[in-house]
């Protein structure tokens, strides 16, 4: 296990696209993604925005939580890494996406047939069309900056599969088990040969997925494993596992998105996953059992957003404390809170932060 | 009666050939077309949702098992007509405006149809006025709406507002939910109850029906 954090109990906050679309009116078109000129000046004012809400000392609260970026200038980010926005796979694999101003793009289900599935492979991904739009864009960049940094959301297998067969492949874990492995092998195919291929030009691949990510090691793979909530550990072993045990040893150092409120079921399945040493604990895991199954994993501590958008102060301070609490070593911590909406009070955002600032001074 | 038990066990563990075969046996066989629903299919997807509150069938097993279940009440259904059985009550469902998402509101109507429901389902991404106008067409006790986004939450709000303006609200109960959704949203909106599961939203339904 060589996986070391670079920042002691680093914190990140996402907020939804309705958040930013409502105070800055930041629009999540395809220009968004896509268009050089959009994609950097959006990530700029992001940045910015960030910085005068939340990290500049001369603000009314005084309070520096070091968020976005002072005096923020272009950068070259190839794909969105403060928001959470997966879709790029799916669509390389066939399914349509749709956009809005205030949402992240949505995937529409392909429900693929029989037959369909069958005739899937994994794209040559210099000549997929919808590929070709993040190469494009890497290109573009690449030549008007001399580089290029970032990555994009790589969804996940099972998450993938979901879109591109709908609950039918639930059905075909039970009923047509060949079938059902068929499309997870072309899922897993397209999605390493997508993070490898980012990785290799920009350096990491998964950013976009947990910002927690880049304040730990830019290099992890952080695969997401969001569906696993709807499934049993037996289901997630005998179909998923070797998929997360084949991607670790391709992509190390390894990640596990598990947003789900239930990453304790599958503990000692991602414990026989070799290379795994990051997880995003989802929000309502018993945070303790899966410690004891993976005592030196770096774990990203999910707050619930609908949590900190409408609880009082006070509680959602007392939600970071019990995530702390049961974390383990902090030295093994991070706290992050996805997608908080526009009903969240910048109260509660301060209120997570100075948690973790009382604890980084003091301990637990 | 053991071709029954074996009926219901054919349900749950998701044996869909086996229980058309149990379900033909059985009406062959002279059993009542109401006891093979109530002691067979009902009884089975009553176990089937325990087991999902218990942590032990996901949704997998939620969904062969109600492919099994409604493989044997096609094949009942005219028995059931002849005899006169009715629904328990008629549930008309959808997820809100904007919100594709399905999964959520399938396993809701499969509990319900496994609790002796008659099930009008609106699909996905369904308008108000689509909503007021299935309660108007088909008459039913409940309207189950269901979003899984922050953003498509607000829908149900609208749909409530809209069943009242078109002088339907008070002839419905309303239930939510969704991963956003919450018991006190379901209090502030105006909803009549929130239902954090398939299978307790066939519990709640059912008690909402017969005015418990």
């Amino acid at each position: 296990m060589t996986l070391e954090s670079r920042n002691f109990l680093p914190v990140e906050i996402v907020f939804h696209p309705s958040w930013w679309n409502k105070q800055y009116g930041i629009k999540f078109d395809e220009a968004f993604f896509f268009d050089p000129l959009t994609r950097v000046e959006s990530e700029r004012a992001m940045r910015a925005a960030l910085h005068a809400r939340f990290g500049d000392p001369s603000t009314s609260s005084g309070q520096v939580l070091g968020l976005g970026e002072a005096n923020a200038a272009p950068r070259p980010v190839i794909g969105p890494v403060h928001l959470a926005a997966g879709f790029l796979p799916s669509a390389v694999l066939g399914c349509a996406i749709k956009y809005y101003d205030h949402a992240s793009p949505e995937v529409i289900p392909a429900n693929l047939t029989d037959a369909q599935v069958l005739a899937l492979e994994a794209p040559d991904l210099e000549t997929n069309p919808a590929f070709r739009k993040l190469i494009a864009l890497m290109d573009s960049l690449e030549a008007q900056y001399g580089k290029i940094e970032g990555d994009v959301n790589w969804e996940g297998v099972q998450n993938v599969a979901l879109n591109l067969r709908g609950s039918q492949l639930f059905v075909d874990y039970y009923e047509n088990p060949a079938l059902a492995r068929r499309l997870l092998n072309v899922c897993a195919q397209t999605i390493e040969a997508m993070a490898q291929y980012v990785r290799r030009r920009t350096g990491s691949n998964s950013v976009a997925v947990n910002r927690i990510v880049g304040a730990v090691d830019a290099r992890i793979s952080l695969h997401s494993n969001c569906t696993v909530a709807m499934i049993s550990a037996r289901t997630y072993r005998e179909y998923l596992l070797p998929y997360d045990q084949q991607l670790a040893r391709e992509l190390y150092p390894y990640g596990i998105h598990h947003c789900g409120v239930d990453m304790h079921k599958v503990r000692d399945e991602y414990a026989k996953v070799e290379g795994a040493e990051f997880f995003d604990v989802g929000w309502g895991s018993d945070v303790a059992a899966c410690r004891a199954a993976l005592p030196n994993a770096i774990f990203s501590l999910r707050m619930s957003p609908v949590r900190v958008a409408t609880l009082p102060r006070d509680d959602v301070a007392a939600d970071v404390e019990a995530l702390l609490r049961a974390a383990g070593p902090l030295e093994r911590a991070a706290l992050c809170c996805i997608n908080l909406d526009e009903r969240t009070p910048d109260e509660n955002v301060r209120a997570m932060f100075e948690v973790v600032e009382r604890y980084r001074k003091y301990g637990a | 009666m053991a071709l029954l038990d074996d009926l219901r066990q054919g349900v749950i563990d998701g044996n869909a050939p086996g229980t058309t075969s149990l379900v033909k046996q059985a009406l062959s066989e002279g059993t009542p077309a109401e006891k093979i629903l109530n002691d067979g299919l009902i009884s089975a997807m009553a176990e089937v949702g325990r087991l999902f509150e218990a942590g032990e069938y996901f949704v997998p097993e939620m969904l062969v098992a109600a492919r099994a279940m409604k493989g044997g009440l096609e094949l009942l259904r005219p028995a059931l007509a002849a005899a006169n059985v009715q629904a328990i009550g008629k549930v008309v469902i959808g997820t809100v405006q904007g919100d594709l998402h399905d999964i959520g509101k399938n396993l809701v109507a499969i509990m319900l149809e496994g609790a002796g429901f008659e099930i009008v389902d609106l699909g996905s991404d369904v308008s108000p006025q689509k909503f007021v106008d299935a309660v108007a067409a088909h008459k039913p006790q409940l309207v189950g709406m269901s979003a899984l986004l922050t953003t498509t939450m607000p829908k149900m709000k609208t749909t409530l507002e809209a069943l009242n303006a078109a002088g339907v609200r008070g002839n419905v109960k309303v239930m939510i939910g969704g991963a956003p959704v919450t018991e006190k949203y379901a209090m502030d909106i105006g909803a009549d109850f929130y239902a954090p599961d398939a299978s307790s939203a066939a519990t709640r339904a059912k008690a909402a029906v017969q005015g418990r």
